[in-house]
């Protein structure tokens, strides 16, 4: 008994020694602000004064009942985030279906699709805003098409869905490997079987491959989900939030506000605990609706 | 025959739409080459003579170098830092099962679902309390802390390693420290790499964090010299577009030698995750 007491603490004592560094990492600088955060987001604190008056719920009901630009930022991320996951998704899964399909050309055009994904998105967000402003406009000149005459950063109507292209051009190609991992996942003879079963390509796609694809789907739709609600560094470079708030997401409104205009650090971190909470209800239905779609091989 | 003409079309079609993908990437680099008044007439025409001005403007803006070498400086730090602490964890909490194990697992999948701002300003607070704003070890500890993917590669990564080599060397005689460092991470090696250059991209292009805690320009990255464009060149997009180059042009060379890599890393990743 003694004997296996020792062993116990022996093995916990080399598992610390092996998880510490990481963990207090982990709750220095990640846990402890992030329970300091939920607990100003129910005071007035300005983030400068020393005098922090606790009130309660109120920071969280004027976020849904009296700004309106909030619940604004609310429906621009809602719009953004389906858009931009659903766009991704499709693209990415059909571009990884024929680059995988695609012989010896397919290692060049992985890499070369891929590249978008190593710019940082600040030099996204200016590179975009260069093709918008400038470049529209100089095709114009030459094709007279006027698709290219719109009004790209310019009107609250076409902004969003500007900053949607920017966004699905820079991330796609991440999702088209993960669909191209998932592809190569696939066991040959469930496809060959299905060959000689005379399933069409068509077929072969919707009760073959596709199910067999659903857990490369969870995690594509997982990652875009997350990282389309958290969305920042683009939009703040691109449009800052506007014409007016029409592309003010959660994440840019939460800065515009904190940081902007008034130093309400507690309301913002309020409205940062909404947008954290939405995160994590979304993550858990999806994750939990579409792992119930997934199939055994 | 038709299979031969169906495979023509389908590359023909990959390649238009490949051309298509990268071509505001050409556009940005092609602009980069040329004076701002050729550029006016058409952003579109291709540079006249190879014209080498507009990066000698960015190069020479006030601490460009500096903040070049300040960005290669914290990518080492947090790369090196990531490696070390997330390998260590995510091979000791993969042997291990224990309830303790499991809560600190699922404890790591919290930087997924937490936004950054959620505890940006708390943060901040934090930083000046421990005296390190405007120190680019500071901002490395802050990326390490939330480094759950490496954790969570180096962690499925270990699975497929079997606990006999663990055992045998154990029993040669290997302390837990040495058996780690003898034969585990000689075996991690592939994952080291992969892991390696995502971080060192994500690193390099990340913005929000060191723009709130790097103040002084001396100690600044080159995404922030990339962000703060807008109020110093305006519109000279023949210098801007010159720096957003070079502020790319590091993790270009990195993807150009490592995407094997890079590549393998989001491939597994997503496996493992």
């Amino acid at each position: 008994m003694n004997l296996l007491c020792k062993k116990k603490l022996k093995d916990l004592s080399s598992m610390l020694l092996f998880i510490t560094p990481f963990t207090v990492l982990f709750i220095v600088f990640l846990l402890f602000p992030l329970m300091q955060g939920a607990f100003y987001s129910f005071t007035d604190w300005n983030g400068i004064s020393s005098n922090v008056r606790f009130v309660g719920f109120e920071n969280y009901i004027e976020a849904f009942t009296n700004d309106k630009r909030f619940v604004n930022s609310l429906i621009v991320t809602g719009k953004y985030t389906v858009a931009t996951v659903v766009i991704s998704n499709i693209v990415g899964l059909c571009l990884a279906l024929f680059v995988e399909s695609s012989g010896k050309i397919k290692y060049a055009l992985r890499t070369l699709f891929f590249t978008p994904y190593i710019f940082s998105l600040v030099v996204v967000g200016f590179s975009w805003r260069f093709i918008y402003t400038k470049i529209a406009a100089n095709l114009y000149q030459l094709t007279n098409i006027g698709f290219f005459n719109l009004d790209f950063l310019g009107s609250p109507k076409i902004a969003l869905i500007s900053v949607i292209i920017m966004s699905v051009w820079h991330g796609m190609g991440y999702y088209m490997l993960i669909y191209i991992a998932g592809i190569q996942s696939i066991d040959q003879y469930i496809l060959e079987a299905a060959i000689i079963d005379g399933a069409s390509g068509l077929r072969k796609f919707r009760y073959i491959i596709l199910p067999l694809l659903m857990p490369s789907i969870t995690i594509c739709v997982f990652t875009c989900l997350a990282g389309s609600l958290k969305i920042f560094d683009s939009i703040f470079v691109l449009t800052s939030g506007g014409p007016g708030y029409s592309t003010e997401t959660i994440a840019v409104n939460i800065y515009n506000e904190a940081f902007g205009s008034a130093n309400l650090y507690g309301y913002g971190t309020a409205k940062a605990i909404v947008l954290a909470l939405i995160i994590m209800a979304v993550s858990v239905v999806q994750l939990s609706y579409f792992k119930s779609k997934e199939v055994e091989a | 025959m038709v299979k031969t003409a169906g495979r023509i079309i389908s590359h023909v079609f990959l390649i238009v739409i490949l051309v298509l993908y990268l071509f505001p990437i050409y556009l940005v680099v092609m602009n980069s080459f040329r004076p701002f008044k050729d550029m006016f007439e058409s952003y579109l025409a291709f540079p006249k003579s190879l014209y080498l001005d507009n990066y000698i403007t960015a190069f020479s803006a006030s601490g460009f170098t500096r903040r070049l070498l300040n960005n290669f400086i914290l990518t080492f730090i947090t790369v090196a830092g990531v490696l070390i602490v997330t390998s260590m964890a995510g091979y000791k909490l993969s042997r291990v099962k224990s309830k303790l194990s499991r809560f600190l697992y699922l404890l790591y999948t919290v930087p997924f679902l937490i936004p950054f701002y959620t505890y940006m300003i708390p943060l901040v607070q934090l930083m000046t309390k421990l005296k390190l704003m405007n120190s680019l070890t500071g901002v490395a500890l802050i990326l390490i802390s939330t480094s759950s993917f490496a954790f969570f590669m180096f962690h499925g990564f270990v699975k497929t390693i079997p606990v006999e080599l663990d055992e045998s060397a154990k029993i040669d005689g290997c302390g837990e420290f040495s058996t780690y460092i003898r034969i585990i991470v000689p075996l991690l090696k592939p994952i080291i790499s992969s892991v390696a250059v995502l971080y060192a991209i994500w690193t390099w292009n990340d913005f929000l964090l060191p723009f709130l805690i790097l103040n002084e320009p001396e100690k600044q990255t080159v995404t922030i010299s990339v962000y703060q464009m807008i109020g110093k060149f305006g519109s000279d997009w023949d210098v801007i577009t010159a720096t957003l180059v070079l502020a790319s042009l590091p993790m270009v060379i990195l993807y150009v030698f490592l995407q094997k890599y890079v590549i393998s890393g989001v491939m597994t990743g997503a496996v493992k995750g």
